[in-house]
C-alpha cells in the first residue's frame, strides 16, 4: 500500500476512536451521575432506573462504536489499498 | 508462524462458498444454522408438553415471551402489540442466542480454510439484513394501519422538516445495523487481541463484559424495532 | 498467487468432478443395460456410494494437507469488512422462516397458555369476591332473624305476663268484692246485736238506776 495512505489511515484511525469516545464519555457520565442520584433520592425505583440508564448506554455506545467502526474499516478493510 | 499471520486474525477474511457468479459467507451461514438448530430445539422441547402449571424448560419459554411480551407492550401500546410480538420476539431471541454462542462457545476449535467462525452477527451481511427488515416491518406497519395518509408523518410537526424525516428513514436501519455489527465485532476483537497478549485470566473480566453488553445489545435491537414499529403505529403527535 | 490451498482446494476439486462424472457415466451405462433388474440396480447404488466415498476421502485429504500452507501465509488479499453479498436476502429468508417457526411452535402455543392462566385466576379472584358478598348477606340475614325471634319472644312473654296480671286482678276484685260484702254483713250483724243488746240492756240499765236512786235517796 502506498505509504502516504497507509500513514493517513493509521492516523485517521486513531483519531476517529480517540475523538469518537470523548462525547459518549461525558453523555454516560452524566446519565451515571444523574441516574445515582434518583436512586439516592428514592431507592425503591431502583429497578426501573437501572433499566433504563442500562438502556441509554446501549445507545450512548453505540456512537463511539460507530468511530470503532471506521477505524477497523481503515486499517483492515481499506478502500484504498491497491 | 510470524506475528503478522496471528495477528492479522480474520477481520474480514470470509470463507467463500461460490457458485459461478455468486459467493456468500460460508462461515456466517454455517454459524447461523447452529443458532437456528439451538432454537428449534429448545422450542420444541421446551413446548412441546405444555401444561397449565409450568415446569422444566417450559419455565424458561414463558419467561422468554413475558420479557418480550412486555418490550412491545412497552413500545407499541396496549392495543396492537399482540401481532407484532413475533416479530420482536424472533429478533431479541435471534440476536441475543447467537452473540452469546460467539462469546461463549469455542468456535475457533473448528478451523476454517479461510476466516473463522463466530457469531453470525459479527457480519455485516447479517445485521444489516435484520435492520433492512425492521425498516421493512415498520412500514409495513403503518401502511397497513394508515393507508396513503401514512407518509403525511412525514410533514409533521412542521413541513420544514421534510429533510431531516427523510434522512431519518435511511438513519434509522444505518443506526441499528453498525450498532449490533459494531458491537459484536468489536467484542470479538478485543477478546481475540487479548488472548494473544495474555492468553490466561486477564481476558476473563473482557469476555464478561462482552457478554453482559451483547445481552443488552438484542435487547436494544428489539427495543427500537418496537419503538419505530410503535412510532409508526400511533396516532398524531 | 495461488496458494497451497487452492491449488489443493482446485485439484480436490477436480478430482471429484472427474469421480462424479465417471460415476454418473457407469451409473448410466449401468442402468441402460440392465433396465429394470433389483440386483443390478443395487450393485450400482454400491459404486456410486463406493466413489462418493472415495472422492470425499480425497477431498479431506487435500484439505488436510494444505492447512498447514496457511501457516506460511504472510500477505492475504485485503478482507473487506463490508462486504454484502449473497448472504444478506439468504440471512433476511432464514430470518423470516424462523419467525414463522417460532410463531406456530412458541409464541402462539405458550401465549395462550399464558393467557388462559391470566383468565382462570381473574375468575377465581372474582368469585372469591362474590362469595365475600353472599356471605355478608347471609350474615345481616341471620342477624335479622334473631332479631325477630327476639322481639316475638318479648311481646309473647309481654302479652302472657299481662294476661296473668288481669286474671290475677279479676280475682282479686271479686274476692274483694265478696269479703267487702261478707264485712258488710258481719258489720251489720253486729251493729244489730249492738242496738239489740242496748235494747235489752236499756230496762235493765233503767232499773239498776233507780234502784241507785233509791238507795241513795
Amino acid at each position: 500500500m502506498n505509504p502516504l495512505i497507509a500513514a493517513a489511515s493509521v492516523v485517521a484511525a486513531g483519531l476517529a476512536v480517540g475523538l469518537g469516545s470523548i462525547g459518549p464519555g461525558i453523555g454516560q457520565g452524566t446519565a451515571a451521575g444523574y441516574a445515582v442520584e434518583g436512586i439516592a433520592r428514592q431507592p425503591e425505583a431502583e429497578g426501573k432506573i437501572r433499566g433504563a440508564l442500562l438502556l441509554s448506554f446501549a445507545f450512548m455506545e453505540s456512537l463511539t462504536i460507530y468511530g470503532l467502526v471506521v477505524a477497523l474499516a481503515l486499517i483492515f478493510a481499506n478502500p484504498f489499498a491497491s | 508462524m510470524n506475528l503478522a499471520t496471528i495477528a492479522s486474525l480474520s477481520v474480514g477474511q470470509h470463507l467463500y462458498w461460490r457458485t459461478e457468479s455468486v459467493a456468500v459467507h460460508g462461515e456466517t451461514l454455517i454459524t447461523s444454522w447452529f443458532i437456528l438448530g439451538v432454537l428449534g430445539i429448545v422450542s420444541i422441547l421446551g413446548n412441546g408438553n405444555l401444561k397449565s402449571i409450568p415446569e422444566g424448560l417450559q419455565n424458561v419459554t414463558e419467561f422468554a415471551l413475558e420479557f418480550v411480551r412486555d418490550i412491545a407492550k412497552t413500545q407499541i401500546g396496549e392495543e396492537e402489540h399482540k401481532e407484532w410480538v413475533p416479530f420482536i420476539g424472533t429478533i431479541f431471541l435471534f440476536i441475543f442466542v447467537s452473540n452469546w454462542s460467539g462469546a461463549l462457545l469455542p468456535w475457533r476449535v473448528l478451523e476454517l480454510p479461510n476466516g473463522e467462525l463466530g457469531a453470525p452477527t459479527n457480519d455485516i451481511n447479517t445485521t444489516a439484513a435484520l435492520a433492512l427488515l425492521t425498516s421493512i416491518a415498520y412500514f409495513y406497519a403503518g401502511i397497513s394501519k394508515k393507508g396513503i395518509s401514512y407518509f403525511k408523518r412525514y410533514v409533521e410537526p412542521a413541513p420544514f422538516l421534510l429533510p431531516i424525516n427523510v434522512l431519518e428513514d435511511f438513519t434509522k436501519p444505518l443506526s441499528l445495523c453498525f450498532r449490533l455489527f459494531g458491537n459484536i465485532l468489536a467484542d470479538e476483537l478485543v477478546v481475540g487481541v487479548l488472548l494473544l497478549l495474555v492468553p490466561l485470566l486477564v481476558p476473563v473480566p473482557l469476555m464478561l463484559l462482552g457478554l453482559f453488553t451483547s445481552a443488552i445489545q438484542a435487547l436494544v435491537f428489539a427495543t427500537l424495532a418496537g419503538a419505530y414499529i410503535g412510532e409508526s403505529l400511533e396516532d398524531h403527535h | 498467487m495461488e496458494t497451497a490451498l487452492m491449488r489443493g482446494s482446485s485439484l480436490s476439486v477436480r478430482c471429484v468432478r472427474r469421480y462424479a462424472r465417471s460415476g454418473r457415466s457407469s451409473v448410466r451405462a449401468q442402468a441402460q443395460a440392465t433396465s429394470s433388474n433389483k440386483a443390478a440396480r443395487d450393485g450400482v447404488v454400491e459404486r456410486v456410494r463406493s466413489k462418493v466415498v472415495l472422492a470425499s476421502k480425497t477431498v479431506g485429504v487435500q484439505l488436510m494437507l494444505a492447512l498447514p500452507a496457511l501457516a506460511e501465509e504472510a500477505e492475504k488479499e485485503p478482507g473487506k469488512l463490508f462486504d454484502f453479498d449473497l448472504t444478506l436476502p439468504i440471512m433476511a429468508a432464514q430470518f423470516l422462516v424462523l419467525m414463522v417457526f417460532l410463531d406456530k411452535t412458541w409464541f402462539s402455543p405458550v401465549g395462550k397458555v399464558l393467557d388462559d392462566r391470566d383468565e382462570n385466576l381473574r375468575n377465581i379472584l372474582s368469585g372469591v369476591q362474590d362469595n365475600s358478598g353472599d356471605v355478608q348477606k347471609m350474615e345481616d340475614e341471620a342477624a335479622k332473624v334473631v332479631s325477630d325471634a327476639r322481639t316475638a319472644a318479648a311481646n309473647l312473654i309481654a302479652s302472657e305476663k299481662k294476661a296473668a296480671q288481669d286474671a290475677g286482678d279479676e280475682k282479686l276484685a271479686s274476692l274483694k268484692k265478696k269479703l267487702d260484702a261478707q264485712y258488710e254483713a258481719a258489720s251489720a250483724a253486729l251493729v244489730k246485736e249492738e242496738e239489740g243488746a242496748r235494747k235489752a240492756l236499756e230496762p235493765e240499765i233503767e232499773k239498776l238506776a233507780k234502784q241507785i236512786v233509791e238507795k241513795v235517796a
